[in-house]
């Protein structure tokens, strides 16, 4: 754990001495307006409804599942209620 | 603009591992090196079309189940015997994607894309290389946030930008001019661009941005 702990050190130390911006670089991994910006880019492209579409059908799925686990939920109630009576 | 003996160094990867960040241009990658062969690219024009075909037609921007861009990684490497992993990185913020990984996962955020197809250029011999900016809006010139893209010279002599987020469908090549210049909805403000060689920046806009993102973080 020690010599891990080291190398994780290692690793900071080298990006704080090294060759800057790393704020730009850190911009990339989606930390701001990354849905408002991919949007915009898709809108400019004249894709925007291929993903309006997508997200249309992700949200039905989930609907889907979440109904799933509910009426699971419900199913395993009843059965546990049964087998508490025949006892 | 100025360029540096010393690219910076990419401290978020996948598994918080450290490279350079002109890595993440592959062009020794056995898997890249197949990919871009297997184009069958018969000159250089050719090489720019068909690389952002299989950049947007086989690849996939990550959504959520809500629809938004996943930009969230979540890593479990090796599974311990009391059920605990190795490696859990377990951030929110997005890893950068190698070429060869995202060959692999088949999806991926701009800069994933962006450095698979330049990767694929590049082994291609096509002058090209990925650049980080701002995207804005070209009406109010409002920040939307950041953005990759890929810079490529055609046989004209001219750049165009690839934009390698649109799946599944290939965009048109965009003349750069066009693009910087707010000729479309939206402006791409280049800050940063690399290849597997080289590291330029404009230190104008690198200190512009970096102000504008302390803020956002603060």
């Amino acid at each position: 754990m020690r010599t891990r702990r080291e190398w994780r050190n290692m690793s900071e130390s080298l990006s704080s001495t090294s060759h800057k911006p790393s704020l730009i670089l850190e911009a990339m991994t989606g930390s701001m307006s990354e849905l408002k910006k991919q949007k915009a880019i898709w809108d400019s492209f004249g894709t925007l409804e291929f993903y309006e579409k997508q997200k249309k059908e992700q949200e039905d799925l989930m609907n889907q599942l979440k109904k799933a686990r509910a009426k699971k939920a419900v199913q395993k109630r009843v059965l546990k209620r049964i087998r508490e009576r025949a006892k | 603009m100025s360029s540096s003996k010393e690219p910076p160094v990419v401290s978020f990867a996948l598994l918080g591992e450290t490279y350079y960040v002109t890595d993440f241009i592959q062009v020794t990658n056995p898997h890249l090196k197949a990919i871009a062969e297997k184009l069958g690219a018969e000159n250089n024009d050719d090489a720019i079309l068909r690389a952002l075909q299989v950049t947007c037609g086989e690849l996939l921007y990550p959504i959520n189940w809500k629809g938004s861009p996943a930009t969230e990684r979540h890593v479990k490497v090796f599974k311990w015997w009391d059920g605990f992993y190795l490696t859990d990185e377990g951030e929110k913020k997005y890893g950068w994607l190698l070429p060869n990984q995202i060959a692999v996962t088949r999806k991926g955020i701009c800069i994933d894309s962006a450095c698979f197809c330049t990767t694929l250029l590049r082994i291609l011999k096509v002058d090209a290389y990925v650049v980080l900016g701002a995207i804005l809006d070209a009406k109010t010139k409002k920040v939307l946030g950041f953005h990759a893209w890929v810079v490529a010279k055609r046989s004209d002599g001219k750049d165009y930008l690839l934009e390698t987020t649109i799946h599944p469908v290939t965009p048109p090549l965009i003349p750069v001019e066009d693009a910087y210049e707010g000729r479309l909805k939206i402006i791409y403000d280049p800050i940063i661009w690399f290849s597997e060689a080289e590291y330029h920046e404009d230190p104008k806009r690198v200190e512009k941005y970096e102000r504008i993102l302390e803020q956002h973080i603060a």
